[in-house]
């Protein structure tokens, strides 16, 4: 550009650079920042005097002619032009066949093409003429030059300069833009973000309502529109209403649409954008500047539901003045500052431009403009926007992607509700005023709860009684070895009754419990009903200081223990049921019937649970025998338990799951099955369990189900189990489906706190029917969704979800004040009724099922278990040294604890841990103890959850793990953990491993080595090192011995199968991973033999059982084939019998094996001899037909065993064996001819007389490529060796 | 969103209906039927102090009376 051709080079305004930047950022496609004007023109126009017009437009305002520079440059400049060609097209569509297709044609052609910001004139005009005397202009430009206010003031200027011909003398003086920049650059923008950060301090969080931030960064397109028009009459009413109190109109929107976002979130503290015309009054001729000046600023709304409609409306009023001088700074400046990123995607703007929209003006001539249309795209999901009028009309704009246009109509309604409820009485409390129809709302309620069932009332004893009395010889109990009947369990259980109630048992008065799960549990608890006791489950895992609480706060009357389970405490006097006296004592009681006691009646208790409570004690729910009994009287009803059925009692007895567990069947006539203490952690126990006993319901906590369904043993449950019922957190429709195409079981999901009985809604899975709700109430179960004035929400909004109907509990034991805050007057049931507030975030469907969103308060679930993070922050705080101490849950369900001490303090992680240990239950106890000088804040002053350092979860530092099986532990634990590195000696649950984890690296352990192991295990030897030890302590089976090690079943890379050297073993190969690339599955194939199927006893025979497990994981190939030893011969044969079958193999590596040399066709074909063989499998000679040959094989093979550090994998005859019958079959076999390349690997410490890789010539068309290794034949099974292979085998691939 | 029965800084009542069962209650909010208002408006606190002084026994009043009868 010539300098002449330069008027002035200026800044850009913030504003103007904020465009610049998003125009930029998306370069191709449909600009959101085009703005597109049409206005229809009648009459005798004439074409070039508006063309004149339009060119002395472009010279009255030196702003339409910027282009706008960047590249290269600290800071963006806009260049304005001295000169430039008017862009001015003329279209006469009077011809056309259809004018209004051609126009909207033509329009989106306009639309779509984009401004080029450092070239382009930025804006153009079109003229169409559409049929006679009706024209159309299309003025487009790009947003970056004029805001919405501008627009008009540029017509009218347009219109006024046709009617002068083109000559602006006498027309009123342009203020120019540069005028306003020169004021921008005199602001103080520190100030006024401070005075932003004041404003927004304290936000909870966006308000968002497309979800969270990245959803909305979608294209901008253009949004749909629904108009709202308010009465002349309301219209004159808010109107005076404003007058009278000083509001404007602009504050009643914003305030009304800020209450109508809450709703729409359910929050009461909400930010929204607000438009302001950004003029600054003090700036003369601003008004009639044209120009960008219009800003997008937030406007927050808060309120509490006892608030006054006015106190909400002035105090908007009062911060936006206030706010006014501070219009000039950025949004993305103000959201950084804030620290919560995107603040909002829904915007209000009140077009009070200076043109009045309602009266067009007629040009001279008599050309009148008849329809005007602005057009601009948007990316916020929401627009309201006020027009003024003599009827104000609202126009909500939405993008159709985000909201759909049945929700615009209904924020369209309740906008008018809120305006109308203003105008009505400005001091009506805020909880007063109502969006939705209440009378719909409390129809549909009413419709979502009709649960009223007839149920007897009665106590679960008398159910259980009942039953007993129908089938007293039908099995009621199963536990390990041991089962009893219906008439044996409830005559044990009457002996112990009558002791209870020599120790002051009865209603009310509870008796505690502590045992390990087995038969005495059951007798127990049956007993203590009976007794007329409600029970009170004390765990024996729990620590003592727990244990003790729970005692000190439900008083029972006595404590039935046994020698195992007994608690340390002087609370109470235990009974030990394995003490020879108790046994004596209990023999000397009638097994009949109790008839002479006082009975509990449905309104006492029937259990005690005890479940976290935020300040640091536990808290009691005392639940009585009406709720338990509606719920399991509904289960009944519902799912229908026979006689044939059984159900496992898996869960701990201190979860309120177990209730159903133990008492379903037994009420019904079916039998409960006993998992063993511990065992409901191993998913492979379970399945054997649940085959066994013919279990045919089973309770999972979805995160167990996962694990459960991982292992493959849960195929074995199918055609037995039939229904899976879940509940303790959400179930993700996956694990749903999962379970059904697994099990062929029936999968239902149930929701409920232990405050209503253990569960109050319930929903049938159908496969692929999208996410699982929690569904509809059970009998007699009403469920309200209310917002923070405690009214009802329509479907599709969030609340919180409050209970109330027959399974309520009766409240917290001994703790009055926090039962009434939590069970609550019901303000929409019957009179003197209560509602439980669940704290639990839920919205209805349109269909009346609830769907789980969340918490609304601090409570977490870990693995299905409740736990409130202010009782383990309460139980660290009291900790000696502590300042601080916050605890979170992060990613993978893991409690780690935030502490800052009060002073430098070296011991005190190890205190924390103690007294965590010392005071929670196990799943409580934070996994990692984080110190910091102080806990990261938002600029709002809560925890920056976001700044928390992760915790050290980088094992590795100590112990090299020494032999093989210790190197795959280590790595399993590494993989499990999602850790780098795991030294020896690292414990798993330091590294953040927990009871699920554990179960996951049992399998893994099992994919790896064949090995099974358990959680059990994990838990008592919990380093690689002792597990290394703990599995080389126990007797291999043939069952070990799987057929096939999935070292990695991942990947998109063709797969490698690597063929077992001659003891059968595979996992030798477990070190390739360590070079291989990550993204190759990898497969260990083992030796049938080692599970005791000798069919295959040639080498061919052999080969082709492999080529058919290969081709049951790979049905097409191509493959990829790598054998050591053995092996090799092994891996040439497959590869040779995969390419008879037409398939590719890409790779064929041998590790170290070598056919016999010198012999026409190289293998000799003939059977060795067993001395032979002998030498060959031990390297020296061995007489086979000595007495004590075998021995000494069997010694040999132990000792080849242990350089794998005993992990065993199979009977070690087992392994003998089939390392004679591989060797005899490959000492027999002749080799054929591969059609390809053969990768070779030689240990050169052992290479020499008849071994060498030139052996293979013969045996192959393509190249031998020889790599050597610097070891012995048998260290090329090292891991390290192994992990070179691998990374040397990805070189030659890629080479390749 | 915040529930209006923790608003520490609210104002509540505490009501109780005929079984004598105790409700917190947030003076916004219209009292339900069949609840009688027996303190407040006052602060929460001292509405949870009410309640810790004058609800003793959380058995329903006709459970209370049930059992007093029996042992009558």
């Amino acid at each position: 550009m010539a300098q002449s051709q330069i008027e002035d080079v200026l800044p850009l305004s913030s504003l103007q650079e904020g465009l610049l930047f998003h125009a930029l950022g998306a370069a191709d496609g449909h600009d959101v920042y085009t703005v597109h004007l049409s206005v229809e023109l009648r009459g005798p126009l004439d074409p070039d005097r508006l063309r004149t017009a339009a060119g002395a437009l472009l010279h009255r305002h030196p702003n339409l002619r910027v282009v706008f520079m960047h590249e290269g440059m600290d800071q963006p400049l806009q260049v304005v032009r001295r000169q430039v060609d008017l862009p001015w097209r003329e279209v006469d569509l009077t011809e056309a066949p259809d004018a209004r297709t051609a126009f909207e044609e033509l329009c989106a052609e306009e639309r779509g093409r984009r401004f080029a910001l450092d070239s382009d004139v930025l804006i153009r005009f079109v003229l169409a003429e559409v049929s006679e005397g009706v024209f159309r202009l299309l003025v487009t430009l790009h947003h970056i030059l004029v805001d919405g206010w501008s627009v008009p003031l540029l017509l009218d200027d347009l219109f006024e300069l046709y009617e002068r011909d083109g000559d602006p003398s006498g027309m009123r003086r342009v203020t120019p833009y540069r005028d306003y920049l020169a004021w921008l650059g005199r602001q103080d923008k520190d100030d006024a973000l401070e005075v932003w950060a004041d404003e927004l301090s304290g936000l909870d969080g966006p308000s968002l309502l497309t979800g969270p931030p990245g959803t909305q960064e979608a294209e901008p397109v253009a949004p749909r529109t629904h108009l709202v028009e308010l009465s002349r009459e309301l219209t004159d009413r808010l109107t005076a209403t404003a007058q009278s109190r000083g509001w404007t109109l602009n504050t009643l929107v914003q305030g009304s649409w800020g209450l109508v976002l809450g709703s729409l979130l359910g929050r009461d503290d909400v930010v929204f954008g607000g438009t302001v015309s950004g003029r600054p009054p003090e700036l003369p001729g601003i008004e009639t500047m044209i120009g960008l000046l219009i800003n997008t600023l937030p406007v927050r709304v808060s309120w509490r539901p006892g608030d006054r409609l006015a106190d909400l409306y002035a105090s908007l009023q009062t911060r936006q003045t206030a706010l006014t001088p501070h219009q000039h700074v950025q949004l993305a400046e103000i959201q950084a500052r804030s620290g919560h990123g995107e603040l909002f995607d829904t915007t209000t703007i009140f077009e009070n431009y200076p043109v009045d929209a309602d009266t067009a003006p007629t040009l001279e001539g008599g050309v009148e403009i008849t329809d005007m249309d602005a057009e601009d795209g948007t990316h916020y999901a929401l627009t309201v926007l006020g027009l003024p009028g003599e009827r104000l009309r609202l126009r909500i704009d939405h993008r159709p992607d985000a909201v759909d246009e049945a929700t615009a109509v209904r924020i369209g309604a309740w906008m008018r509700r809120v305006l109308e409820a203003v105008a009505a009485d400005p001091e009506q409390r805020v909880a007063d005023v109502t969006l939705a129809d209440p009378a719909e709302l409390r129809r549909r309620l009413a419709a979502w709860n009709d649960t009223d069932r007839e149920v007897p009332d009665t106590t679960l004893t008398a159910l259980l009684e009942e039953q007993a009395a129908r089938t007293p010889d039908a099995v009621a109990l199963i536990s390990g070895d041991e089962s009893l009947t219906y008439a044996e369990l409830h005559a044990r259980a009457n002996r112990l009754a009558r002791a209870l109630i020599a120790r002051g048992a009865g209603p009310d008065r509870p008796v505690a419990v502590a045992l390990h799960r087995g038969t005495d549990l059951v007798v127990t608890l049956l007993a203590a009903l009976k007794a007329g006791s409600p029970y009170l489950p004390v765990d024996p895992e729990l620590p003592p200081a727990r244990v003790e609480a729970m005692l000190t706060g439900a008083a029972p009357a006595c404590l039935v223990t046994n020698s195992a389970g007994l608690p340390d405490t002087a609370e109470v006097k235990p009974l030990v049921l394995d003490d020879p006296l108790t046994s004596d004592e209990l023999a000397a009681q009638s097994p009949a019937p109790l008839t002479d006691t006082e009975p509990a009646g449905p309104q006492d208790l029937a259990y005690i649970i005890y479940t976290s409570g935020s300040t640091g004690l536990p808290k009691g729910v005392g639940v009585p025998h009406h709720g338990i009994v509606n719920r399991l009287l509904w289960m009944q009803d519902r799912y229908g338990l026979g006689p044939a059925d059984r159900v496992l009692q898996k869960t701990p007895y201190g979860f309120d799951v177990s209730v159903w567990e133990f008492f379903w069947p037994l009420l019904t006539g079916a039998g409960l099955v006993m998992a063993k203490p511990g065992g409901h952690r191993e998913p492979a126990y379970l399945a054997a369990e649940i085959v066994t006993h013919g279990v045919t319901t089973v309770h999972f906590v979805p995160s167990m189900l996962d694990a459960f369904l991982q292992d493959p043993a849960a195929a074995g449950t199918a055609g037995t189990l039939r229904r899976i019922i879940c509940s303790g957190e959400a179930l993700p429709d996956t694990t749903a489906d999962r379970a059904i195409e697994v099990t062929g079981a029936d999968v239902h999901n149930l929701y409920g706190p232990t405050e209503a009985s253990v569960d109050v809604t319930h929903w049938d899975r159908t496969p692929g029917e999208g996410a699982v709700p929690i569904g509809r109430p059970v009998w007699n179960t009403r469920l309200y969704v209310l917002d923070a004035a405690l009214r009802p929400v329509p479907a599709g909004v969030s609340g919180e979800l409050y209970l109330a109907g027959a399974q309520l509990a009766r409240g917290y034991v001994g703790r009055a004040p926090l039962t009434a805050e939590r069970f609550v007057a019901d303000p929409l049931g019957g009179a003197g009724e209560r509602m439980y507030r669940t704290g639990d975030v839920v919205r209805w469907r349109d269909d009346g099922a609830l769907e789980y969103l969340g918490r609304a308060d601090d409570q977490v679930k870990i693995r299905g278990l409740r736990i409130e993070l202010g009782e383990i922050e309460t139980v660290l705080a009291r900790v000696e040294g502590v300042a601080h101490a916050r605890v979170v849950v992060l990613g993978d369900a893991r409690l780690v604890a935030y502490v800052v001490p009060a002073a430098e303090d070296d011991g005190l992680t190890g205190r924390l841990k103690e007294a965590a240990r010392a005071a929670l239950p196990s799943y409580m106890v934070p996994t990692a103890f984080v110190t910091l000088d102080e806990l990261p804040l938002t600029p709002n002053g809560k925890l920056d959850r976001r700044a928390l350092p992760a915790p050290e979860r980088t094992g590795g530092g100590g112990l090299k793990p020494r032999t093989t099986a210790e190197h795959l532990l280590c790595a399993a634990f590494a993989e499990v953990l999602g850790v780098e590195q795991v030294a020896a000696d690292d414990s798993f649950f330091d590294l953040g491993g927990h009871s699920l984890a554990a179960a996951r690296l049992v399998s893994r352990v099992h994919a790896l080595t064949g090995t099974r192991t358990t959680v059990r295990a994990v838990f008592a030897a919990p380093t690689p090192a002792a597990l290394a030890e703990a599995l080389a302590g126990r007797d291999a089976t043939a069952e070990d011995a799987e057929p096939v090690l999935e070292l990695r079943t991942r990947g998109d890379v063709t797969p490698l199968f690597c063929l077992p050297p001659g003891a059968g073993l595979s996992w030798c190969y477990a070190g390739l991973l360590g070079g291989l690339d990550p993204r190759q599955p990898v497969y260990g194939l083992q030796a049938p033999s080692l599970a005791g199927d000798d069919a295959a006893t040639t080498l061919g025979e052999l080969a082709a059982g492999y080529v058919e497990r290969i081709r049951g994981i790979s049905p097409q190939g191509p493959y990829r084939l790598l054998g050591w030893s053995a092996g090799g011969h092994l891996a040439h044969e497959v590869a040779v019998r995969l390419q008879e079958h037409g398939f590719t193999v890409d790779q064929l590596v041998i590790l170290d094996s070598y056919p016999l040399p010198g012999t026409e066709g190289g293998g000799r074909g003939t059977e060795p001899t067993l001395e032979e063989v002998f030498t060959e499998v031990f390297g020296e000679f061995l007489d086979p037909h000595a007495p004590d040959a075998r021995e000494r094989a069997l010694e040999l093979v132990r000792e080849e065993l242990g350089q794998f550090g005993d992990l065993g994998g199979a009977p070690v005859e087992a392994v003998l064996d089939t390392h004679l019958l591989t060797t005899r079959a490959m000492l027999a076999f002749r080799p054929r001819v591969f059609d390809g390349d053969l990768v070779f690997f030689r240990a050169e410490k052992t290479a020499g007389h008849g071994r060498d890789h030139t052996h293979w010539t013969p045996y192959v068309t393509g190249e031998i490529q020889l790599h050597r290794l610097d070891v012995r034949h048998d260290e090329i099974s090292l891991p390290e060796v192994m992990a070179d292979i691998g990374k040397k085998v990805v070189e030659i691939s890629r080479a390749g | 969103m915040s529930n209006p029965f923790d608003d520490n800084d609210g104002t509540f009542l505490v009501l109780v209906n005929d079984e004598g069962q105790h409700s917190l209650w947030p003076d916004f909010a219209e009292v339900p039927a069949g609840w009688e208002k027996m303190f407040g408006p006052g602060p929460r606190q001292e509405a949870l102090d009410y309640i810790e002084r004058e609800w003793t026994d959380l058995r329903p009043r006709s459970l209370v009376e049930a059992m007093n009868g029996a042992d009558a």
